[in-house]
């Protein structure tokens, strides 16, 4: 008995050690098929480009930029071309390209994360020498509400009232949130009247705004898109976003998320880059050149202005967006990414202080 | 044991109630959210279901979710028995060191242990750019993600045999070996029979782990379309786009499988302890371990 | 009882075993690890204290601590009922609550928090509700609680359960027979029993919770100096290339589980 029950084991454990053997060799050659994709080796292999995106502009790029990109050459130069796509946070992004993930093109959301790959001799330092520095697209800082405006939000001023509430990005973790409060902070540093420029910025209206604003903010989420998501969700009356993000939405689903366009607001400047260390390597700075210049051509302005955003060049205007205000400034008004975020998100940065008095508040009324 | 089969009807008020609270905790908990999940998921109805998860992206990251569980679950499930036995039959110098760190990546943060992955594989790193540098890219490329699956599901398998190991002893190993087997066949016919639903238990968590993880993955993958997106980054990515029903439509497949494979596992474990100790009068726990302390 | 096998004499198979395992240990977690602890500590005492001391870190270590604190009363009170009701009644749905128990591993703890906004959210009829007495849930500090007790339910329950089913019943009887009540049983008997399991389990969910992040970034609010917890602060800090300060508050925390965790061995194993 006991030694039929020993036999039947045995086998048993025999057939599983061989179904393991199997498993463990089929793991193997999936293993290696994923690390080589296989058709590297076939002769008509078709051109590659490897992008990496900052999250918001996931839309534009697959459903119009890339299938219009695709098309153009192979007009132009008779071949496919495939892309990969990957779409993180702006500066998940630009840690990833300096950890190693090997894009060849970049859409950052803000200067300094690709200041961060200069740094590491990815990108060329000169970048930024063009007639736009660096800077393919660009899109306002809004404020988005729910149909019919309930709450009556028209400008900055309104997001203070007490039984609003607003929902925006994290800036730590979101480079659009930090645009987006570059917005709220532009408006306190610089009434409509008064033309803008570093010196005649007043800190205590921008500090006080800023505080008020953050007084009434429900939910700060880890990326700009997360926030409208939560947005969507009913959470909130007014979100503070970029342009495009409510009329790419609008454009999707069909469904209405109206915004208002502050009197006082900022341009997001977008660059775009060549991730020189990477091409280098892989030979592809001709494609990465041909998509970084189509961005910027007359055949792309228009898909980019059906999904919000605006041309780099002129006063911004297009068919189909409202009106671009006479207030708006852009970050040289204050002195340049450095200074801005010394200025407000720094460890003395006016918003970073809004949070230390607030809790200092709070623990002296705690007993 | 009386008080095991207790039925509702033969429960006393009190006992009624702790039943009610208990299952009351449970539905407000677990259940809510759980059915939440599912409404959501198959409210469009089965084919709009089918459609969010045969779209080329879902369906790339779910066979890269599939790849690095199947490594993961065997590599942990080899090690995790080797580890279970040096732990509890071997003593020596770092023994206790080991017991302790074992338990290491259930205090991780999954950010903080994708974060020093990267520090320590990453490119930039000169272990990392070493290995690169000979063709194997561990960060940002698969060997990277299935680093991380191992780090976040090693105790599980251990932690699932050790306390069997611990109950019943080594006599049986000894007399084995003292009949002349050796280590392997003692393995093969002693060891392992009382150990193998703690092995599948243990296994099935990690299966199940791995096929929730993202903090780790998050830090490690790059999230590449295709090539580097699992199963919960591509949830993670349409949470944030306009139309988040393709999150709900993989997260329900996600938690089905390992759903399936732990109540399969529980019935096959009932199934297989009806037929064979239907005599015994010793109580065997369901989920934990089986003592088998009968001898003919 | 193990303590024959530790003395024998180890052959060659065991030891290629021991060193095999060593190494895997090694390449998977110690490497890793001590990589991460020698680039922290390579920032210097005093940018690691500067970090630390920093009142919006210090506020998200002090949060994370006092939310799985709260977290782990409550789920010791609840997982060893739940194991105890598991273990010793029979009633309809029993084997699926039992399957069940596991879901808040495997389902992704994003979509964790997502199911809870939408549960418990400021708009959802159960939040409303709630609103209505003066609960406010959801991006609240009692909101992160919630998502530690899903994510870390089943701790307390799966160690816990082993242990009162293997419990012999014969001292419960004998305790009976001699006139306790059943209070007295529970306290003077299982209780003592239990102490190890409940302590472990409380001590490996309270480590989990201390690190817990998907599902605490969507239902906690994110808010600096009032929702943002420590794995939150983390996670903002290697997004804004502050890595020291990262690496910092990851130190921390780092300490803080496995003192949770080798404390709770300790003291289960001296109550065992």
């Amino acid at each position: 008995m006991l030694q039929r029950v020993g036999l039947k084991l045995k086998n048993r454990i025999l057939f599983r050690f061989r179904q393991t053997i199997f498993n463990l060799a089929t793991a193997l050659i999936i293993f290696n098929s994923g690390c080589e994709p296989s058709d590297r080796l076939s002769q008509s292999a078709p051109d590659r480009l490897t992008l990496g995106a900052f999250s918001v502009t996931r839309e534009v790029f697959h459903n119009g930029l890339i299938p219009a990109f695709k098309q153009k050459w192979l007009v132009k130069t008779g071949r496919k071309i495939e892309f990969e796509e990957s779409y993180l946070a702006s500066g998940a992004l630009s840690r990833a390209i300096n950890g190693g993930f090997d894009a060849d093109v970049a859409l950052f959301s803000l200067d300094p994360d690709v200041e961060a790959l200069v740094s590491s001799g990815l990108v060329d330092k000169s970048w930024n020498a063009g007639q736009n520095a660096g800077h393919v697209v660009r899109s306002l800082v809004v404020i988005g509400h729910r149909p019919g405006n309930p709450k009556q939000i028209d400008d900055w001023s309104d997001l203070t009232k007490p039984d609003v509430s607003v929902v925006y990005a994290d800036p730590k973790t979101s480079g659009g949130a930090r645009w987006n409060l570059l917005g709220v902070a532009a408006s306190g540093f610089w009434p409509v009247t008064v033309k803008a420029n570093p010196a005649n910025a007043d800190r205590n209206t921008a500090a006080k705004l800023l505080a008020d604003v953050q007084q009434q903010v429900t939910v700060m989420d880890s990326s700009g898109r997360q926030s409208l998501a939560t947005f969507l969700r009913l959470t909130g009356d007014a979100i503070i976003t970029y342009e495009n993000d409510p009329v790419q939405y609008q454009r999707i689903t069909g469904q209405p998320l109206p915004y208002v366009i502050p009197s006082r607001t900022i341009w997001i400047e977008m660059p775009a880059v060549e991730i020189a260390g990477v091409t280098k390597k892989n030979g592809r700075s001709d494609i990465a050149k041909a998509f970084l210049n189509f961005l910027e051509s007359a055949e792309a302005r228009p898909i980019w202005s059906q999904f919000g955003f605006r041309p780099i060049d002129g006063d911004g205007n297009v068919e189909g967006l409202p009106p671009v205000p006479a207030g708006v400034v852009t970050i040289k008004e204050f002195g340049g990414w450095k200074k801005a975020r010394e200025d407000i998100f720094g460890n003395d940065g006016l918003w970073t202080r809004s949070f230390i008095n607030k809790g200092l508040a709070q623990s002296e009324s705690k007993p | 044991m009386k008080p095991q089969g207790r039925t509702f009807e033969t429960m006393s008020w009190p006992q009624r109630f702790l039943v009610l609270a208990v299952l009351a905790w449970f539905c407000l908990l677990i259940l809510g959210p759980a059915a939440a999940l599912l409404r959501r998921a198959l409210a469009p109805g089965l084919g709009a279901f089918v459609d969010a998860l045969t779209q080329p992206d879902a369906l790339e990251s779910l066979l890269l979710t599939g790849k690095i569980t199947l490594i993961v679950t065997i590599c942990n499930t080899i090690f995790g028995i080797a580890m279970a036995l040096v732990l509890v039959r071997q003593r020596f110098w770092g023994h206790r060191l080991m017991d302790a760190m074992l338990d290491m990546p259930f205090a991780v943060s999954p950010i903080i242990a994708g974060l020093m992955l990267v520090i320590l594989y990453g490119p930039r790193s000169s272990l990392g750019g070493w290995l690169d540098s000979i063709g194997i890219p561990i960060v940002y490329h698969l060997p990277g993600m299935i680093l991380a699956g191992l780090f976040v599901t090693l105790p599980l398998v251990v932690r699932s045999i050790v306390p069997i190991l611990e109950e019943v002893g080594s006599d049986q190993e000894e007399v084995a070996s003292t009949l002349g087997a050796g280590p392997w066949v003692t393995f093969c016919r002693v060891t392992f029979p009382t150990i193998r639903w703690g092995i599948a238990y243990g296994a099935a968590m990690v299966v199940a782990r791995c096929l929730g993880e993202f903090g780790a993955l998050l830090v490690v993958s790059g999230n590449v379309i295709g090539r580097t997106q699992t199963a919960t980054l591509y949830v993670h990515e349409q949470v944030e786009s306009f139309e988040p029903y393709g999150a709900f439509a993989m997260s329900t497949v996600l938690a089905g499988v390992s759903f399936v494979l732990l109540i399969g596992l529980e019935l096959l474990q009932n199934h297989i302890r009806r037929r064979q100790f239907a005599d015994d009068k010793n109580e065997i726990s369901i989920a934990g371990p089986i003592k088998p302390t009968r001898r003919h | 009882m193990s303590s024959t096998a530790a003395n024998r004499p180890v052959r060659i198979t065991g030891l290629i075993l021991r060193y095999s395992c060593l190494l895997y240990i090694g390449v998977v977690l110690i490497f890793p690890l001590t990589g991460l602890v020698v680039k922290a500590a390579s920032a210097g005492p005093v940018r690691i204290w500067a970090e630390i001391s920093n009142p919006f870190a210090w506020h998200a270590i002090w949060l994370s601590l006092t939310t799985a604190v709260v977290m782990v009363g409550i789920s010791v009170v609840t997982g060893t009922a739940t194991a105890w009701v598991l273990a010793r009644y029979e009633f309809p749905g029993k084997g699926l609550i039992n399957a069940l128990v596991d879901l808040p591993f495997s389902v992704p703890t994003i979509v964790t928090g997502l199911m809870l906004v939408a549960l418990f959210g400021p708009t959802s009829t159960l939040g409303v509700v709630l609103s209505g007495f003066g609960l406010n849930i959801i991006y609240h500090q009692s909101g992160i609680v919630l998502a530690l007790l899903f994510v870390c339910f089943p701790f307390v329950v799966r160690s816990v359960q082993p242990v009162l089913e293997n419990l012999d019943p014969a001292e419960e009887e004998a305790a009976a027979t001699m006139g306790a009540g059943r209070w007295m049983i529970f306290t003077r008997v299982i209780l003592p029993a239990l102490y190890p399991a409940i302590i472990s389990g409380a001590g490996l969910a309270f480590s989990r919770a201390l690190g817990e992040f998907g599902s605490v970034v969507m239902v906690a609010g994110n808010r600096p100096m009032s929702t943002k917890t420590a794995p939150l602060y983390i996670y903002g800090e290697v997004e804004g290339f502050n890595i020291e300060g990262a690496l910092a508050i990851s130190l921390v925390l780092l300490s803080a589980s496995l003192l949770s965790l080798v404390v709770a061995s300790r003291w289960a194993r001296g109550r065992g």
